[in-house]
């Protein structure tokens, strides 16, 4: 270690997450702490340049644990990223249509209108990725393409990170925006036959409006079927943290391990933890991570989740989110976890 | 206790009450458990005919917790029951449209369209009755009536208790629930257009108005006034049947004390108290903060006062008006003051 490094500016998205849990539970700050390094919070800046460093990753020294697309956008567009581990929670990932479409299955979308969320001003756009990469892989498993239903956009404004994020009764909170949840709107006013949803409040907004749905490619036995945004989620830092503050990379991970092995031991706490995180219910939380989501939360770097990466990685290229595809092995740093799981460490809590 | 109670029927409304908590805390189990009473809860029961007591309180040996109109419409259609307590959580009852509506301010709605729920073959609708009160007091604030707007029905079909509740987590669930069960259909009419205006209250109402982005009209729940703010929360009804007061009084006022306990408990436990409202409310803590306030634990307070009394009785005044109950009442001849003055004269300043 050269020095000390001053301030580790850390996010994640407000799903599943280790990181998350080791923000709540005081253990990033400690064990980095313990290395003379304050912690904080990049999406509760008061500047929106930092607040946009969740989805560009440009901020120096800084982790991020969350969707991998903006992550994989970041990389693309050349940033100087590692990827450290890979968390794979399942959720559901439902496409929806109203009762009265006459959309039964997969089969009867052919031909029917599809909405799509498009935010124009955002550098990636994420939600509209992964509403259609669930579903093109609905489709697929019809032998059906996206280009057999007719896509239609749902017009967003502003950017994702037009607002600092508070945190109220344990929850991450933006301030309000003037557009939501306008495909769905579109599909209850019959402006479309079918939307893509996903997560805990795709649970309960299917719940709310008594919707159909046509299929929940998040409980499919293909894990390529499954893979998607959160599916896996990547833990990532940037290279300058990794090359001059490794021990600090290495403390991340070390926290972000032992919230996950807390989380096994405590689904009570999870589930509370995770209902918070999300801004859901923890009827909601169980619908959409199941009654083992803390058994969910687990970051590795296996087999399964850089196949999915890559896979993904290849579909956002074929889409035009990212300018380039990139082999996903040549992102990944496994020494940080290598370290920790020969060492296991004095970092371990 | 007075005579043996074999089996005491409980059922609270999935909103806060000092009910709720004391039976997701144990409290109430805990405290019958000394003298054998076997604690059922009335919701979870196989039989649509035990949960529909919810609603008619016609189940011996039943206490309930809960919105004061099926309690009111019980009463007034000669089921014989006694309200113990009165408990006052204020919450928001809001007035909501589209951006696009045009409407802004109460003076808006006159002429303009207004959706209410229709649950065309239940016994007693208190959606429909509280929607109903919210419109005509926010109206009032403007000197309108609720003639000054096109009333627009949204039926559904089935009763409140066609399904059997479960509590998943400590949330209560619904089980069985139809394939083709409409919800929120006001709110799906006022999102494609059809309507201008809707009645939601409550941790949802905040959550499905921030969702949709519409606009609140009014919150007649923040009102200062407490008449313009009663409704079927406020004050919600602690009520048993006559039997269980009359033949085991001390199990009623063994019921009055836990809640009162419970309440106390909650003062002193906000965190834990929100999240049992958040399960109890089926949403995040997020919401239960955005609905109830802040101060949500200390809102649990179960009295008999008088600001309570007199809103119970204008609003029962409301419900013969509108035809929803059979017959006017004084609501101080069903209130029963014994059994929370013994609770109160021998636990007060009791320790939690």
């Amino acid at each position: 270690m050269t020095h000390p490094l001053d301030t580790l500016w850390y996010t994640r998205c407000p799903v599943p997450t280790g990181l998350g849990i080791a923000v709540q539970k005081g253990w990033l700050q400690d064990t980095v702490g313990a290395l003379g390094t304050e912690v904080q919070s990049l999406r509760e800046s008061d500047d929106k340049a930092v607040r946009e460093s969740h989805f560009d990753h440009t901020l120096r020294n800084s982790v991020r644990h969350g969707g991998n697309i903006p992550a994989i956008w970041a990389r693309a567009q050349g940033r100087e990223t590692r990827v450290i581990g890979l968390s794979w929670a399942d959720e559901v990932q439902l496409i929806l249509t109203r009762q009265d479409s006459g959309i039964k299955t997969v089969k009867d979308l052919k031909g029917r209108t599809f909405g799509l969320p498009d935010w124009a001003g955002a550098q990636i756009d994420f939600t509209r990725a992964q509403a259609l990469r669930g579903l093109e892989n609905a489709l697929s498993l019809e032998g059906l393409k996206v280009g057999d239903v007719k896509l239609v956009n749902f017009r967003y404004g502003g950017t994702f990170s037009d607002t600092p994020v508070r945190n109220i009764a344990g929850t991450p909170v933006t301030q309000k925006t003037t557009e939501r949840n306008l495909e769905l709107i579109g599909l209850l006013r019959g402006e479309v036959d079918a939307i893509f949803l996903k997560g805990a409040s795709a649970a309960q907004q299917a719940h709310d409006f008594g919707l159909h749905t046509v299929i929940d490619t998040g409980a499919h036995p293909d894990p390529l079927i499954r893979s998607n945004n959160g599916t896996p989620r990547t833990l990532a830092v940037d290279l300058n943290l990794l090359e001059n503050h490794f021990d600090v990379a290495t403390g991340i991970l070390d926290s972000v391990l032992r919230a996950e092995q807390w989380a096994h031991t405590h689904p009570e706490d999870t589930r509370r933890y995770l209902a918070q995180e999300t801004n859901s219910s923890e009827y909601w939380v169980t619908a959409a991570y199941g009654s083992d989501a803390h058994l969910r939360l687990r970051t590795a770097l296996d087999e399964q989740a850089i196949a999915a990466l890559q896979d993904f990685t290849h579909f956002l290229h074929r889409w035009r989110f990212i300018p380039t595809s990139f082999d996903v092995r040549q992102w990944i740093d496994a020494r940080p976890l290598e370290a920790l799981l020969n060492g296991k460490t004095a970092l371990a809590g | 206790m007075s005579k043996p109670l074999d089996t005491l029927w409980y059922t609270h409304s999935p909103v806060p009450t000092g009910l709720g908590i004391a039976v997701q805390t144990g409290r109430l189990a805990e405290a019958f458990q000394p003298f054998g009473t076997n604690i059922q809860s009335l919701r979870e029961s196989t039989e649509r005919e035990v949960r529909e007591a919810h609603y008619d309180h016609h189940l011996k040996n039943s206490v309930r917790h809960g919105g004061n109109i099926p309690a009111i419409w019980a009463y007034a259609s000669g089921v014989q029951t006694r309200v113990l307590g009165l408990s006052w959580s204020d919450e928001v009852q809001l007035i909501l449209t589209t951006a696009e509506s045009g409407v802004k301010s109460v003076r808006d709605l006159k002429n303009r369209r207004f959706g209410l729920p229709k649950w065309a073959n239940v016994q007693i609708d208190f959606t429909r009755a509280q929607a109903l009160r919210g419109l005509e007091n926010a109206l009032k604030l403007e000197g309108l009536e609720v003639s000054d707007v096109e009333l627009v029905d949204y039926p559904y079909g089935g009763t409140y208790s066609d399904n059997q509740v479960q509590y998943v987590y400590g949330t209560p669930a619904s089980l069985g629930v139809s394939r083709f069960s409409r919800r929120n259909n006001e709110l799906i009419g006022l999102l494609r257009g059809d309507i201008d205006a809707i009645f939601l209250k409550g941790a949802h109402a905040v959550h499905l108005a921030n969702e949709f982005g519409l606009h609140v009209v009014v919150d007649t729940g923040s009102h200062p006034d407490p008449l313009i703010r009663s409704n079927n929360g406020t004050p919600r009804t602690l009520t048993v049947d006559i039997n269980l007061l009359q033949e085991h009084f001390d199990a009623s006022v063994k019921i009055v004390d836990t809640v009162l306990r419970t309440e106390q408990w909650a003062w002193a436990n906000p965190d834990e108290t929100r999240r049992f409202l958040a399960q109890e409310l089926n949403t995040s803590e997020y919401w239960v903060t955005a609905a109830y306030g802040e101060d949500a634990h200390r809102r649990l307070r179960t009295t008999l006062d008088s600001r309570s009394i007199d809103a119970l009785q204008d609003f029962t005044d409301f419900l013969f008006r509108w035809n929803f109950i059979p017959r006017r009442f004084d609501v101080r001849d069903w209130i029963d003051f014994s059994v929370l003055e013994k609770v109160i004269g021998s636990t007060s300043r009791v320790a939690v």
